[in-house]
């Protein structure tokens, strides 16, 4: 149980698992073939960002109750833009028939 | 007994970071997109964990509503509205493939080694969060104020991109 | 980490399961009964006294059935969506104060895990309509997941009515806060709301949009038998009891009367607002979607609004 031991109380692991969603998201972001597929990433990305800030505020931070009001912030803003994209990618769907992102590149001029 | 509470602990903990990874990777590498948005589903739970285990049952339990209880059914509405058969899946894969691994694994070294003489460790213990309210309404009025006019803008910016329009698909406008 | 005493979490989880399955086969056997008395029939009457062991018939009918799954439905979907139906109930009904004594875990933001985990039902729901390789199935989950999210805004304002008035989140809290009066009679278009809310939010009639039985062939369950079926079905009644069991915390002053010992006076409450939710199944018709969605947003979404603000303002003033 010795490396299990260390892991809660370490302000590493959860810097480490914020990049590793970090990178996920990014790659799904680059290599997604959907409109819904980059969406997904996005939101594996927000979720990143929330946990590194919620970290770095309750460990380092003097008032523990700042991060949390601002790790409150990036939930809100990254649910609003949730459904942003949502509407546009259904507003996108019914005018082009067609989420890809290839093709919608290709819908130039 | 005390000992058996903190080994169930830390397997709770390594249950969370390893839900955390597995959900991320299905929702970035799987082929059928239902199998990303269920690994999507996985990673926010596992997020929730993680809140919890830094200490605030709150945002924990924030996070659980607000994402797995909206936005993951929003996303499931958007992703029946606009499935078609042949489009899911990954591009393949190029040597662009290299940013998304270097990029964070160089930030996270930098990070790391800034942090390296700073280290605090110790488990987060549970505040009293009615706080919360106090600092939205106080000294975080501001932002409070100008993320809803924001949430309002998505929410009406949402609506009427998406809206149709029904006068004109009769033919009388 | 030291408050927490693993043996009190181990006996009240085991007592929580007995509670989910007692509780399925009272309100199963309570509803066959009252839908027969109204309309002028018996109900079951053979197994057992007056027909109480009839669940238990059912159950063992349910159990020996094959589990069927269609040739092109998403396996992994198909199974979890049961699960993910079912288990986060036996977490909500933790903060669930049987007594002011009695309950399996306190913390100060119980009501926030009840109603968060009651939103992982609306995810099962969403994942057996898509699992199932079926169109009723598809249809049924959608409706069923765009019925809830109508509905969950005025239940949100409604709770959150009690919460300011109340001052915790705790639900225990909430309860002992009513010591003087009861909140139903304080706040009765809280209550009247919250009560169409719950009744929407378990898919009952007049609003199984999507189950009904002669519309939809079985809605979101459509292709699910046997083991899986009741698992659906055990999840659908133990919702129910969750949010009755919430009203009763919320608005009927929770454990609090006279003569009775607390627990039977809280399951009392609970199972009013079950005869409550059985009742309505059999006397009204059920209603259109587009009916049902326009009374969500247009009527019960200003009317519980309204009624935030003003409790927010006399508690101000």
């Amino acid at each position: 149980m010795g490396i299990f031991e260390i892991l809660p109380g370490n302000i590493a692991v959860y810097v480490t698992i914020a990049h590793l969603l970090f990178g996920l998201g990014l790659f799904g972001m680059l290599f997604r073939r959907t409109l819904i597929g980059l969406l997904i990433s996005l939101e594996l990305l927000l979720q990143g960002v929330g946990v590194n800030l919620m970290a770095f505020g309750t460990f380092l931070g003097h008032d523990h109750i700042a991060a949390r009001v601002i790790t409150l912030f990036v939930l809100g803003i990254a649910a609003a833009e949730a459904a942003l994209f949502l509407g546009i990618a259904v507003a996108v769907f019914r005018n082009y028939q067609t989420v890809s992102i290839d093709k919608l590149s290709e819908l130039k001029g | 007994m005390d000992n058996f509470i903190f080994k169930v602990y830390y397997l709770s903990f390594a249950i969370v970071l390893a839900q955390t990874a597995a959900g991320g990777v299905l929702a970035v590498a799987a082929k059928n997109l239902i199998h990303c948005f269920l690994g999507m589903v996985v990673a926010l739970i596992g997020v929730a964990g993680l809140y919890y285990h830094l200490g605030s049952p709150f945002i924990a339990l924030m996070q659980v509503m607000i994402y797995v209880g909206a936005v993951c059914v929003a996303i499931a509405f958007g992703l029946s509205l606009t499935r078609k058969a042949g489009e899911e899946g990954l591009k393949p894969l190029t040597p662009i493939a290299l940013i998304p691994v270097v990029l964070p694994a160089g930030m996270l070294a930098a990070t790391l080694k800034g942090l390296s003489h700073l280290e605090k460790t110790g488990i987060p213990r549970k505040l009293d969060e009615s706080a919360i309210g106090w600092h939205l309404l106080g000294k975080y009025l501001f932002p409070f104020e100008i993320i809803s006019v924001l949430l309002t803008m998505a929410v009406i910016g949402a609506v009427s991109v998406a809206l149709i329009r029904r006068r004109e698909q009769n033919g009388n406008i | 980490m030291k408050d927490i005493n693993l043996l009190h979490i181990i006996i009240s989880l085991l007592g929580i399961m007995g509670i989910v399955s007692l509780n399925a086969v009272l309100v199963v056997w309570l509803e066959r009964k009252t839908a027969g008395r109204m309309q002028f029939r018996h109900g079951p009457m053979e197994v057992g006294f007056h027909g109480i062991l009839q669940t238990l018939a059912d159950g063992i009918k349910l159990v020996s059935k094959q589990l069927v799954a269609p040739n092109h439905a998403d396996t992994a979907l198909f199974i979890l969506a049961p699960v993910v139906s079912l288990v986060p109930i036996f977490v909500a009904m933790m903060p669930i104060p049987f007594s002011s004594t009695m309950l399996a875990h306190e913390t100060d933001t119980g009501l926030l895990l009840v109603i968060a985990l009651g939103l992982l039902n609306t995810l099962g729901i969403l994942l057996a309509g898509w699992g199932s390789d079926n169109k009723y199935g598809l249809l049924g989950g959608t409706r069923a997941v765009g019925q809830i999210l109508a509905y969950k805004i005025p239940l949100l304002l409604t709770v959150l009515t009690i919460v300011i008035m109340a001052g915790s989140f705790s639900l225990r809290e909430i309860a002992l806060a009513q010591h003087g009066i009861w909140y139903a009679f304080i706040q009765p278009i809280a209550f009247l709301v919250y009560i169409v809310c719950i009744v929407l939010e378990t898919n009952r009639s007049p609003f199984d949009m999507a189950e009904a039985e002669s519309e939809l062939v079985a809605g979101f369950h459509t292709e699910y038998s046997g083991m899986a079926f009741s698992m659906f079905f055990l999840a659908e009644y133990s919702y129910m009891f969750v949010a009755s069991a919430l009203a009763t915390v919320m608005f009927l002053g929770g454990w609090q009367g006279p003569f009775l010992p607390a627990p039977i006076w809280f399951v009392l409450k609970v199972y009013f607002f079950l005869f409550l939710m059985i009742w309505f199944r059999w006397t009204f018709p059920r209603v259109r979607i587009d009916q049902m969605l326009m009374l969500g947003w247009k009527v019960l979404l200003p009317i519980s609004l309204i009624n935030f603000l003003i409790t927010a303002v006399v508690l101000a003033l």
